[in-house]
């Protein structure tokens, strides 16, 4: 019993290294999005894929330009 | 944040020093690579339905990932040192993103157990944790805490944006295109940042630590430059293991493993038998998690600055005291008391414990020592969440796990503050009169 107990709630982690997100919070995360925002959840998917797409390709953005400079500044 | 030393290739004053470019490479490749192998708890219903299974099953490779990324932490560290982070990070970015499109194409349980749980978990041992640690520590010794925790913070940023983000693409599509596109994410976006910008050595790049000008006096904390060789520094990581700092921090983090492991898997139940909603304990769940991100970068920061076996020690003390109040207060108030004290000492164990490491035994065997002290935090928690679970069993209360975790995390305060930091740490090292260029710093063995 005592091992159905903790594989049953393996899933309960909440973040500390790289363990796994509890349901609940999931659920309750949510729904307070959907109280707050309102906004449906494509819009949510969108906002939250550009968000996260736009720090490497902003960060790349910069480190380029770094690197052209110091190529330019070479010749 | 400006430093003094001019980019070698240029001789232009550097505005940014480049080291801060490799973390925030770092801070992203923890995000994405965090953030998806936490968004597992979100597919749980659907895999019920979609594989006709039990929790317990989809549980049993959430487990044995967790098992098997502690187990690789010491390989992954020692291809890093060996190979080399970026190389490591290449890799592992490259199979951790397949391996997640892999769990998209799953038939069934056993399919998800042996991807998720063999595979992907392994994988991701190269692709962030120990070999990350590793490359910050070479170009960060001034502000190695503060480097380290901003990368950490990285896998915090992680819970609160791809978690949410797998949980909406979920409810617009099904769980396979959710998992295909994390594992895009991964190799579109993680891998040409390590690829591109990550570089082992800041001396690859003609640069010093911290992007300090060479021997530079005017610095507060500055490791005076002639010594490049910290105390326990030792050709062969295996000559490491007779030295006392490295059991005084494996059993400290082994305590830091115990106690989230246990919170992290029990936390729930305790607050159910509380007769607490799931919906507080959720909560109270977020609020640690906002008070830790914040905590952990103050604490890195304030790390660079004092001895940090003292702040490790007081880290530990204040979970110990957030034990405290779940065995004393009465529901509501543990909960709430939890959550704050918790929070601030949740992630904070992380940068001490690495920054400690790589002022003590150097950078030579980093990765591999590293790796030992991570699998022994990752085992203390593969311990407890079982020991928890039989005893709520057994008495139909947590009570005495609760006990256990604060007497060992009393047991953790006392073991770090007992590290003589000051005679192992490179940071408290003097260089002799008359030896500008030769490293002073013994390699004992305690």
């Amino acid at each position: 019993m005592w091992i159905e107990t903790t594989l049953h709630s393996a899933l309960g982690l909440i973040l500390h290294h790289s363990e796994y997100v509890d349901p609940t919070l999931v659920d309750w995360l949510k729904d307070k999005i959907n109280q707050i925002t309102g906004v449906s959840a494509t819009t949510i998917v969108v906002v939250l894929g550009v968000a996260t797409a736009a720090f490497p390709i902003g960060l790349m953005a910069l480190a380029l330009r770094r690197a052209r400079r110091a190529r330019r500044h070479n010749r | 944040m400006a430093n003094g030393q001019n980019s070698p290739k240029t001789n232009e004053p550097e505005v940014v020093f480049y080291g801060w470019y490799i973390v925030a490479a770092m801070f992203f490749t923890s995000l994405i690579g965090v953030g998806s192998r936490q968004g597992f708890g979100v597919f749980v219903k659907v895999w019920e339905e979609d594989f006709g299974t039990s929790v317990g099953m989809i549980s049993v490779a959430a487990g044995i990932g967790w098992t098997v990324n502690g187990l690789v932490q010491p390989v992954a560290g020692s291809l890093t040192d060996r190979f080399g982070g970026r190389r490591v990070m290449t890799f592992g970015l490259i199979g951790m993103g397949l391996a997640t499109i892999g769990v998209g194409l799953m038939p069934n349980v056993y399919g998800l157990i042996v991807m998720y749980g063999f595979v992907l978990s392994a994988l991701a041992g190269g692709a962030f944790g120990t070999p990350t640690t590793s490359v910050i520590s070479r170009w960060f010794q001034r502000k190695r805490g503060m480097a380290i925790s901003f990368v950490m913070a990285g896998g915090s940023a992680g819970g609160l944006i791809m978690v949410p983000f797998a949980a909406y693409l979920l409810v617009i599509s099904d769980w396979r295109t959710a998992w295909f596109v994390m594992g895009g994410i991964i190799l579109l976006f993680g891998l040409p940042l390590v690829v591109g910008i990550v570089r082992d050595n800041p001396a690859d790049m003609g640069f010093e630590p911290d992007g300090d000008s060479a021997g530079d006096p005017e610095e507060p904390n500055a490791v005076p430059h002639q010594i490049r060789v910290a105390p326990l520094e030792t050709t062969h990581w295996r000559d490491s293991v007779h030295s006392a700092p490295l059991w005084q921090l494996s059993v400290a983090f082994w305590v830091c493993g115990i106690t989230t492991g246990m919170i992290a898997v029990h936390f729930v139940r305790w607050a159910e038998s509380q007769d607490i909603s799931a919906g507080t304990a959720a909560l109270a769940f977020g609020v640690l998690s906002v008070i830790n991100g914040a905590g952990l970068i103050v604490v890195g920061w304030i790390s660079d600055y004092m001895p940090r076996k003292n702040l490790l020690g007081v880290v530990y003390l204040v979970r110990a005291g957030a034990f405290l109040a779940l065995i004393f207060l009465p529901g509501q108030a543990a909960l709430w008391s939890f959550a704050v004290l918790g929070g601030m000492s949740w992630l904070a164990t992380v940068p001490m414990t690495n920054g400690l490491t790589a002022d003590i035994y150097g950078l030579r065997n980093i990765g591999m020592i590293n790796g030992l002290i991570m699998m022994s935090h990752q085992l203390g928690g593969g311990v407890a969440v079982i020991a928890a679970g039989v005893v709520f069993d057994v008495w139909g209360t947590y009570h005495a796990a609760f006990v256990a975790g604060f007497a060992t995390l009393v047991l953790a305060g006392v073991v770090s503050f007992s590290i003589n930091e000051r005679k192992y740490s490179i940071r408290y090292q003097k260089p002799l009169p008359n030896t500008p260029t030769v490293a002073t710093a013994a390699s004992d063995g305690d």
